[in-house]
């Protein structure tokens, strides 16, 4: 594993719950020239059952969730909702791994703060405000 | 009290191995030569391919990059987060280094998706990151040969709708200013592992 992986100090990240779900360190990201951008976070289920992550949406718009897989040399992506979470388990998306890919009508900007939503099976929707961070991985 | 010592040292041990990673801007990659990418255990020639630039002339890819650090790397514009990620963090860390160090780097962006990414589309892409990135495009079969050529697996779009996205190798290749491939750089790397090497690549094997 190249690289540690480590947060930058102060880094703006969110968090949201929905009965046993929880979601941790969320943050968004736009890739220039915008308007498609980027969401990571990790999502808990603390319950005894699972649950399934049906769809995602970002600032009000429908969003997808891909899995970057290497194939030899390649990154492929491939959509990976409707995704099912294990009781106990975790969904971890971070870049070049799992992410949220949305476009918004207008590209948001450093300081916004986007809706995100997410809509599981059993759950229903979990809403909470994301922090739009400036692009780069520092 | 002997006992109570070594406990001691070995708490100082573990703390030390567990700082150890990323904790500290400076930390020096693991590699023989203290890199963060993946040195290659034999250096190989640059490959040889001409493209088009983003002003539609030829790029002779060997002959315009002669004694620079280059950076290559094959990616598209539409892709939400490898490439831009690669293009931001390397453009950020080099408007940091010496001017000096700065004027013998080159990064070249070759596009996997000619179809969508034409010259202007590529100039316009790379603009946000720095405007002294290279773009290249050209035909698909050429495209897919410089892949080849620089040794990689050659991408391909992965679906058919209008959004499709494009699977491509994710590294950014490094050759010395000796014109030699020696290190790789995947997906993931971070400002901090580039600001590190960046020195080290740019002096270690200079042109000859």
């Amino acid at each position: 594993m190249l690289g540690c992986g480590g947060e930058a100090p102060g880094a703006s990240a969110a968090g949201g719950e929905l009965g046993v779900l929880s979601v941790t360190g969320a943050y968004a990201m736009v890739a220039p020239p915008g308007p498609t951008g980027s969401a990571y976070f990790t999502i808990t289920n603390r319950g005894d059952t699972p649950d399934t992550v049906l769809g995602v949406s970002v600032g009000g718009v429908q969003a997808s969730m891909h899995e970057v897989r290497r194939d030899g040399d390649l990154a492929r992506m491939a959509p990976i909702l409707p995704r099912a979470i294990p009781a106990g388990d975790s969904l971890v998306l971070r870049p070049g791994g799992i992410h949220v890919m949305y476009s918004t009508a207008r590209p948001a900007a450093p300081g916004d703060s986007l809706e995100l939503v997410l809509r599981f099976a059993l759950a229903g929707p979990l809403r909470m405000p994301v922090p739009v961070r400036p692009f780069g991985v520092e | 009290m002997l006992g109570s010592r070594r406990a001691a040292l070995g708490l100082v041990v573990i703390g030390a191995v567990a700082i150890g990673c990323g904790q500290r801007s400076d930390d020096a990659g693991a590699t023989p030569h203290g890199l963060h990418g993946a040195e290659l255990p034999q250096p190989r020639p640059k490959p040889d391919f001409t493209l088009t630039n983003t002003e539609g002339k030829p790029y002779d890819f060997r002959r315009a990059t002669d004694g620079y650090l280059t950076f290559l790397f094959f990616g598209y514009t539409h892709c939400p987060d490898i490439c831009p990620l690669h293009m931001a963090n390397l453009a950020t860390v080099l408007k940091n280094v010496p001017v000096r160090t700065r004027d013998r780097v080159k990064v070249v962006f070759v596009t996997t998706d000619p179809a969508r990414d034409t010259g202007p589309v590529i100039r316009d892409w790379l603009d946000h990151f720095d405007e002294t990135f290279v773009g290249l495009t050209g035909t698909e079969e050429e495209v897919v040969q410089a892949q080849r050529a620089a040794g990689l697996q050659p991408g391909f779009r992965e679906d058919s709708t209008a959004e499709y996205t494009v699977a491509h190798a994710a590294y950014v290749i490094a050759y010395t200013p000796d014109n030699l491939q020696r290190v790789l750089y995947p997906s993931g790397m971070r400002q901090r592992d580039w600001a590190a090497d960046i020195p080290i690549l740019a002096s270690r094997w200079p042109a000859k």
